[in-house]
């Protein structure tokens, strides 16, 4: 839930505002999705990890 | 925050969960559990033995033979051992033959110097209880020979690593753990016992003086005078708790006062007495001139506003942070000083921000501590230092009865309203009531004042600084209810298709496009330093050098933000050359940030660049219209590895090279739409391009917008990346905004073709060495006589003997086709001459 600071701070009546904030990386995602043990392979650049991927996923 | 569970037992009892469900638990609440160990009792086979009998060994000097009686069932063992310790009668822990001790060791019958050995006898390092090792753990007599020492010492623990979130101060104690698990549980908690037998000899009001100086930043001041204390090793299971949490521990006084911290989260100092000058304690704010040296041998530099408790002559230690050498509690420490205070969050952040410390205390004080509890802290430690020396045998301390208490301007609870209809509004537990909601606040210590259909007020409890308003509230209640039981329901909504994203959908294809060539996309992060970018040969003045750097970077050699893609490329395929991987093909889809305003450059020297000067396309209407705004250009820029062909038994490996690299960008202008018959190929200038091999490498334009370039890596820079100068890897980069402007324009499709067949002719000229294809192409071009002839094609190029030396010659076949009959050789001929003659006039070209 968004604490009503914030919408006090952006002058909205936070007694009648209310609202959710969530995010999820999709790094995260990926990181699921083909069982990565480690985020970080992502952005190494190992040709040996990449060229597995096809073109369309 | 580590928690130990056996410790934690101690608040509440939890011995009928498993860890798994207290990890749980502790996690619902917000009390988020990022690791569990669990260790491990002492090997069963590890028994008290007493030495029978001893005598030294023939051998050597410093070991002795002892015969070790381990209980009435057993023979008593032969064990050869050196501890400076080992006498006759001792008792002793001995690890029996089979016995695993910590550290993967095995106890085997062994022979040392010759003499039979049947275990091992050991000290409490080895066996991992503490950390001394100076002889054998002399165990009291009162346990038999053959008592197993897991029952005299429980090492099985599990360990919680709790991350606990700035607002939750009171929970970096074990007692503010208790709390919240047994608000959660519905359970109670068992608070530490706070008496002790006083001794009349000793008054704290009138040994010392103690006094707050004015602004200090010192909520309140508690001290406790003890006498006749002795500054031990604390008993084992004192020194295992301490250091399970991550204290060391050090002696009987300091490690009470970390015990203490530990369960009440209130940081406590303790100073020997004969250190204190005057017998005076007065906490004030800094002065320039003042001195101190802390605990860690380290200098403190002062400044206004640092907050000191001095004696009546100096500084004896950093408030809040750490406490000074001169008044430490030294192996001879009898007369001590225990003090607990409140110092202001703020002035403690700065100071220990601006000096490097950060302790347990700073770390608690920053946070905020509980200031209505001090004194009940002073005298847990009088309870503690009490009857831990009576365990220990030791003379009681005196301890005085009177404390001083300095609390200026005593602290009020915040009182908050909450409203059942706004808690069950916001949390969706439409069947939440008002005794529900005072049950849980109360478990947490809270305080109802008032009550009526709809609305209650609370008086929230000191320790609990994150308590400001309602929302605050009824976030306890959702932690309490469990935010896993509060109702699911998908929100009724119109869903809107989203707005078209042309240029998205580009990018998209591409990526499709390019990983369909053969080329695997990579992602890398947009920081650069200024040396690597020096690397490629480009100084300061030069668009792609980094003009945007990062005021908070994560690596400080990484401290920019790239402009090109390339750098990023190069270290990926350098590192996969340093694993042995060679033959790479990557490409990256990213950002070039450029800020302009900060630095200019050379219009003319560097034409080139100056998409990269064009606005960023902003979102917002206010971003479009400020000028000199960063600009960002989305890139796409591929590397491709040497050998382009591994060799094999067919054919030799092959090295990329400039048409290799033309074949591809080609090929991938064609997929998404391109219209390549309008790119023209430029060599590019050396100053702009240093990075590129001079004869190996082209930019590319549309119409007369820049693209990007293209070609072989320059070898120098190739060697500074750590690359082979024989085995050069060939680069592209092109600008993807300008490539999806470019892929815009429609494409005209040539819808007739002739059903004659055309005439083909060889054709050799000589020319001038200056002359290039590009003048040829310009003058086929504008051939103005031209009627027939449909397209030439270069098939060979001449420099040499045979011809004059200034000379080169271009052979290209030409072909001559019409639309409406076959051709003659005479028609032909006839506009053969004519060309030759035009291409003479244009470009001095004579047939060979």
């Amino acid at each position: 839930m968004i604490h009503p600071n914030v919408f006090e701070a952006i002058q909205y009546d936070s007694e009648n505002i209310s609202g959710f904030a969530f995010g999820f990386g999709i790094d995260r995602m990926a990181m699921l999705a083909d069982a990565l043990p480690d985020l970080r392979q992502l952005f190494e650049g190992d040709k040996e990890f990449h060229a597995q991927f096809p073109v369309y996923v | 925050m580590l928690i130990s569970l056996e410790w934690l037992n101690e608040y509440i009892d939890l011995k009928d969960l498993s860890s798994q469900k207290i990890a749980e638990t502790l996690t619902d609440l917000g009390l988020e559990v990022e690791g569990i160990e669990t260790l491990a009792p002492l090997p069963e086979s590890l028994v008290v033995g007493q030495i029978i009998d001893m005598h030294p060994h023939p051998d050597a000097n410093s070991l002795n033979i002892c015969t070790v009686d381990i209980g009435n069932k057993e023979e008593p063992l032969t064990i050869v051992c050196g501890a400076p310790n080992a006498r006759k009668g001792l008792h002793t822990p001995v690890a029996t033959i089979g016995t695993v001790l910590p550290g993967d060791f095995k106890i085997k019958p062994s022979k040392i110097r010759g003499q039979s050995s049947y275990g091992m006898m050991c000290s409490q390092k080895e066996l991992q209880v503490s950390n001394e090792d100076a002889g054998l753990w002399e165990i009291s007599s009162k346990y038999k020979p053959g008592t197993k020492i897991s029952e005299i010492i429980d090492t099985s623990d599990t360990i919680f690593e709790l991350s606990i979130t700035p607002n939750r101060a009171d929970c970096l104690s074990y007692i503010g753990i208790a709390r919240d698990l047994g608000a959660k549980l519905l359970r109670p908690i068992k608070h530490p016992k706070l008496d002790y037998e006083a001794n009349d000899t000793v008054k704290t009001g009138q040994k010392i003086k103690a006094s707050i100086g004015p602004k200090a930043g010192c909520g309140r001041l508690t001290a406790l005078c003890v006498e006749g204390v002795k500054a031990v090793p604390s008993p084992i299971w004192m020194q295992k708790r301490i250091e399970k949490s991550g204290i060391r521990p050090i002696n009987l006084i300091v490690d009470i006062t970390n015990y203490v911290l530990l369960e009440y989260g209130q940081p406590i100092h303790a100073y020997d007495e004969r250190f204190v000058s005057g017998g005076m304690i007065e906490v004030r704010s800094a002065k320039v001139q003042d001195k101190l040296t802390t605990l860690d041998g380290q200098d403190a530099i002062l400044k206004d506003g640092d907050i000191l408790i001095c004696d009546s002559e100096k500084p004896i230690g950093l408030a809040g942070i750490m406490g000074g050498l001169n008044s430490e509690i030294k192996e001879d420490s009898s007369a001590i000083i225990i003090e607990v205070a409140h110092f202001s969050p703020t002035q403690i952040r700065r100071t220990s921000k601006r000096l490097g410390y950060h302790t347990d205390a700073s770390h608690r004080f920053e946070r905020g501590i509980n200031i209505d509890t001090l004194p009940n802290i002073a005298k847990r430690v009088g309870n503690l230092l009490f009857s831990v020396s009576q365990e220990l045998g030791l003379p009681s301390p005196k301890i005085s009865e009177d404390l001083i208490d300095i609390y200026p301007e005593p602290k009020n609870k915040t009182r908050i309203a909450l409203r059942l209809s706004r808690a069950k509004q916001i949390l969706g537990l439409p069947k939440l009531t008002i005794p529900a909601c005072c049950d849980h606040l109360d478990a947490l210590g809270f305080d109802l004042l008032d009550k009526n259909d709809d609305r209650m007020v609370f008086e929230a409890p000191f320790w609990r600084h994150d308590i400001i308003r309602e929302i605050d509230l009824i976030e306890e209640i959702a932690r309490l209810e469990g935010y896993n039981n509060i109702p699911y329901s998908m929100p009724v909504m119109e869903i809107t298709p989203s707005r078209e994203m042309p240029f998205l959908h580009f990018a998209e294809n591409a990526k499709v496009a390019m990983a369909s060539l053969g080329m695997s996309e990579i992602i890398t992060f947009p920081f650069v330093s200024e040396n690597e970018s020096k690397k490629l040969g480009i100084s300061i003045d030069h668009p792609l050098y980094p003009s945007l750097k990062l005021s908070n970077p994560i690596s400080e050699e990484y401290d920019s933000l790239q402009t090109t893609l390339l750098l990023g490329l190069l270290n990926a395929v350098s590192t996969n050359r340093k694993q042995g991987q060679k033959g790479s093909r990557l490409f990256e889809i990213g950002r070039g940030y450029f800020d302009f305003s900060a630095k200019s450059f050379d219009k003319v020297k560097y034409e080139k660049f100056s998409q990269y000067t064009r606005p960023s396309e902003h979102f917002s209407a206010k971003a479009r219209e400020e000028k000199n705004r960063p600009t960002e250009r989305q890139l796409i820029a591929g590397i491709i590895d040497f050998p382009l062909v591994a060799g094999n038994w067919l054919r030799q490996e092959q090295n990329p090279d400039f048409f290799t690299i033309k074949e591809l960008i080609y090929a991938f202008l064609k997929s998404i739409g391109i219209n390549s018959k309008k790119i023209t190929l430029e060599r590019p200038d050396v100053t702009a391009f240093p990075f590129f091999h001079p004869g190996a490498s082209a930019t590319l334009t549309f119409g007369g917008d820049i693209l990007g370039w293209m070609g072989e890596l320059h070898p120098r820079v190739a060697v500074d990346f750590g690359f082979h100068s024989q085995q050069i890897p060939i680069i592209f980069e092109l600008d993807l905004n300008q490539l999806f402007s470019a892929s815009m324009e429609k494409l005209t499709i040539n819808t007739q073709s002739s059903k004659y067949p055309p005439v083909n002719r060889d054709i050799a000229l000589l020319v001038e060495k200056s002359i290039s294809h590009k003048d040829f192409d310009k003058s086929f071009n504008s051939f103005k006589k031209r009627k027939f002839m449909k397209n030439y094609k270069l098939f060979d190029v001449y420099e040499g003997d045979k011809i004059a030396a200034d000379k080169r010659s271009f052979a290209y076949t030409l072909s001559f086709q019409s639309m409406d009959k076959t051709l003659t050789d005479k028609e032909v001929d006839k506009e053969m001459q004519l060309l030759l003659e035009w291409l003479n006039e244009a470009i001095g070209a004579t047939q060979r």
